[in-house]
């Protein structure tokens, strides 16, 4: 499975190439900030793992060097797995030094096993770059694919949530953080602890990574023992490269144009301002062609493909819209036990607020219409973390429901008025270990009038804080319904 | 003993191989000839355990040279444009060899300096000829037992081919090995090679013993006196005809003595019998099988 004596000419012949890597991670050690040397050690790996594979792979892309690899006495299997080994340890080891070496620095040397994980992120990520190398006939495609890949998540990331925006009430981004796993480099980074990932985070990353390093290896191991050596420096064809990486993008631009199109009033304008850039779209995807074959190249089949791709992406919304985003605002858990939850709402536009415009005017005398009201709802208190009661469960939820109900009706203008509800909802006990498990976040848009009895109500319990801003002040509201100034123009009152 | 068996090898929709068969017994030198395109270089790489065969297997010494990636120790494939990795030089170019094959030090210093290389020297800055020297230092110091030379003599001055050859032939002796050469230079092949294979149409035409098959082809030149009837010639196997005045020159496939006796009895004026090169049967095999 190994050859010794081929990783032995391997290390001989790259010694340049391996000293002057070594040597920028030492520099980056000792001259990079304290508080950032491994953050940027990290990264210079991450390069690391695509160059190095770009250019130890170089033989299988070239005709010349093919011949030679392929007529050795040595199994393919063991050229992959001594070429991947001799990459990661010439990543990994001096990656390893120069962490110590920073860390030392920075009088912050801790033993743990983020060691061995990143080691393990970075072996993950070069078989998948190297697999990614494998999809394309030369070079130049290679790199090309190695990026287009691992950019892909991010282009996934981006056009789901133009689609959850439009479509799913209360989204938040963190509703579909589960893509960063999907990211061979975002998981590796994660499994670095870099920047203090939490337990639950470098668990998913591991899980990620190892799912990703066992269907990479077994793709890679297909692709590089069944390569054909004729296929050294040609098109692109396989599959897996610019056949599919074309359509993908392409769908998902389209995706994203139709799903940002579907968050507006007049659907139908919005794609007539769109035209242009679908054109746009469509020169990007026949110049993508251009490249992937190294010539013009036209086929009825594209234009075909693309108006399919906007005809699937415009039903997509239909369904979204005609099942409220597949009823994905209504998983609401209700279950959390602490969180932290604002509502913000202001009477702009004169239609919110006109109860509480009424009750403030009542106590201060102050008829502001553009009175802002600000419910924050904090269950970690600095001593005593509250758990959160069923009654303000119920009365965030009313408000909750009213601004889905809004968020769908899309009959009035969406900005009439505005109202926001933030919800962070956690299951943990303690404010550091909210991230760890079931963390969920939500926030709505929309209009509401916000009831001044269920402001009573809330302002009973010690967690939550009542502020009124209007006339340039802020006063706060306190259990016994009064209200006190607080704050003016800045200045803080006691 | 190097066995073809019913290979077949196409790319994309071209077929260049056509279930092609051949044996090429050891300590021999063959010669695979065939115009341009006619997938000499194919069935070298395909031989060499580079290319997969679509259909049928190459088996050197009982073992198939693509799957068993062990007998390639003792092949070495020498190919019309060899690689050299960026920035090498002869000396870290030997320690590449040397990692995969039993390599001979001595017997590399030895064709070093008798191509008179210098191993210190960038071996992109070598012509085309000295690039090709310095594969074959490597090759003979691997003593493969199948040796495959594309293209051998391109690009090589006449000195250096006559030291080639005389290499290749002293390598033979010396070692029993196998020798496939594929060149467009027939009168070097004629040199050194025992037999040879002709390649045409993704198909071997003609194979054999070079001296035999040169042999049973011969060049006669005959004049008459009177006009004669020229299909009394039907009854030869004639490859190549030519009348220049009242003189015939007919290139004919079959036993020398036998034609001439047949010729003779059609009482010709003048008659000489010629022999020919390689090349020249090579030309007139190709315009027999058109």
């Amino acid at each position: 499975m190994l050859s010794l004596d081929y990783f032995t000419y391997l290390f001989k012949s790259k010694k340049v190439m391996v000293v002057f890597s070594s040597l920028i991670y030492l520099l980056i050690a000792i001259s990079a900030a304290d508080y950032n040397a491994s953050f940027i050690i990290y990264i210079y790996a991450v390069v690391l793992c695509f160059v190095l594979p770009a250019l130890m792979f170089m033989h299988v892309h070239d005709k010349r060097a093919a011949d030679t690899y392929y007529s050795l006495p040595l199994k393919r299997t063991v050229i992959l797995i001594t070429t991947i080994l001799f990459i990661w340890l010439i990543i990994y080891i001096p990656y390893l030094v120069a962490l110590v070496i920073a860390r030392l620095r920075a009088y912050s040397f801790i033993f743990d096993i983020t060691y061995f994980a990143s080691g393990f992120g970075l072996l993950t990520l070069i078989v998948v770059n190297t697999c990614l190398y494998m999809f394309a006939n030369n070079v130049f495609d290679g790199v090309v694919m190695m990026i287009a890949y691992e950019v892909l998540p991010l282009i996934l990331h981006s056009v789901l949530s133009s689609f959850m925006y439009a479509f799913v009430a209360g989204f938040s981004s963190g509703m579909i953080s589960f893509i960063e796993y999907l990211s061979p480099v975002v998981t590796a980074f994660y499994l670095t602890n870099c920047f203090d990932s939490s337990l639950s985070i470098r668990l998913y990353s591991f899980i990620s990574s190892s799912a990703f390093l066992i269907v990479f290896s077994y793709i890679l191991y297909k692709l590089y023992t069944n390569r054909e050596a004729e296929n050294a420096n040609s098109e692109s064809s396989n599959p897996l490269a610019y056949p599919l990486i074309i359509k993908l993008y392409t769908f998902l631009i389209i995706m994203f144009f139709t799903g940002s199109c579907f968050d507006s009033v007049n659907v139908l304008q919005c794609f007539m301002d769109n035209i242009f850039w679908y054109v746009i779209v469509f020169a990007l995807f026949v110049a993508a062609h251009f490249i992937y074959k190294r010539k013009f190249y036209f086929h009825w089949k594209m234009p075909a493909f693309y108006i399919g791709a906007i005809i699937v992406s415009v039903l997509f919304g239909l369904i979204c819209q005609s099942t409220r985003g597949f009823n994905l605002s209504y998983t609401y858990n209700r279950t959390y036990k602490y969180g932290n939850i604002n509502i913000y709402s202001n009477s702009f536009d004169y239609e919110g607020l006109q109860e509480i415009r009424a009750y403030a005017k009542e106590k201060t005398g102050i008829d502001d219409p553009n009175i802002y009201c600000n419910i924050n709802i904090d269950s970690y208190g600095i001593t005593h973390t509250y758990v959160i009661d069923d009654e303000v469960k119920d009365i965030i939820d009313k408000y909750r429901n009213i601004l889905i109900e809004d968020f769908y009706d899309k009959s009035h203008d969406s900005y009439r008025s505005y109202t926001s509800l933030y919800i962070d909802c956690y299951s943990s006990d303690t404010y550091e270990n909210r991230y760890d498990r079931n963390h969920t976040s939500y926030s709505y848009y929309g209009i509401a009038e916000i009831s001044m009895d269920d402001l009573l109500k809330l302002v009973s319990y010690p967690y939550i804080t009542i502020s009124l801003e209007l006339d340039y002040s802020q006063y706060q509201l306190m259990p016994d319904g009064e209200l006190r100034l607080t704050e003016v123009y800045g200045d803080v009152l006691n | 003993m190097l066995k073809i068996v019913n290979i077949s090898k196409g790319f994309n929709d071209k077929k260049v191989l056509k279930d092609l068969s051949l044996d090429i017994h050891d300590g021999k030198i063959f010669a695979l000839v065939g115009v341009n395109g006619s997938g000499k270089t194919t069935l070298l790489r395909t031989v060499a355990g580079i290319y997969k065969a679509d259909n049928g297997y190459v088996e050197f010494n009982g073992y198939d040279t693509y799957k068993d990636a062990e007998i390639r120790k003792d092949i070495f494939f020498v190919s019309d444009d060899p690689y050299y990795p960026f920035a090498d030089n002869m000396k870290s170019l030997k320690m590449f060899y040397m990692s995969f094959y039993d390599f001979d030090e001595n017997e590399f210093d030895k064709y070093v300096s008798l191509f008179s290389l210098d191993t210190d020297k960038n071996i992109s800055t070598f012509s085309k000829g000295m690039k090709r020297q310095a594969m074959l230092c490597y090759a003979l110091a691997i003593k493969p037992k199948l040796l495959i030379l594309d293209e051998a003599f391109d690009g090589l001055d006449p000195m250096v081919r006559k030291t080639l050859k005389k290499t290749l032939s002293d390598f033979v002796m010396d070692n029993n090995s196998t020798i496939i050469i594929s060149s467009h230079n027939l009168k070097e092949l004629e040199d050194i090679c025992d037999e040879f294979g002709m390649l045409e149409d993704g198909k071997i035409s003609t194979y054999g013993d070079l001296l035999e098959e040169k042999q049973s082809i011969n060049k006669y030149q005959l004049a008459f006196k009177d006009e004669i009837d020229e299909s009394v010639f039907d009854q030869f196997d004639i490859l190549h005809k030519e009348k220049e005045g009242s003189v015939y020159t007919l290139v004919i496939k079959g036993d020398k003595d036998e034609i001439r006796n047949r010729l003779r009895e059609l009482n010709p004026a003048i008659m000489d019998i010629l022999n020919i090169n390689f090349e020249e049967m090579f030309i007139y095999e190709h315009e027999g099988e058109r």
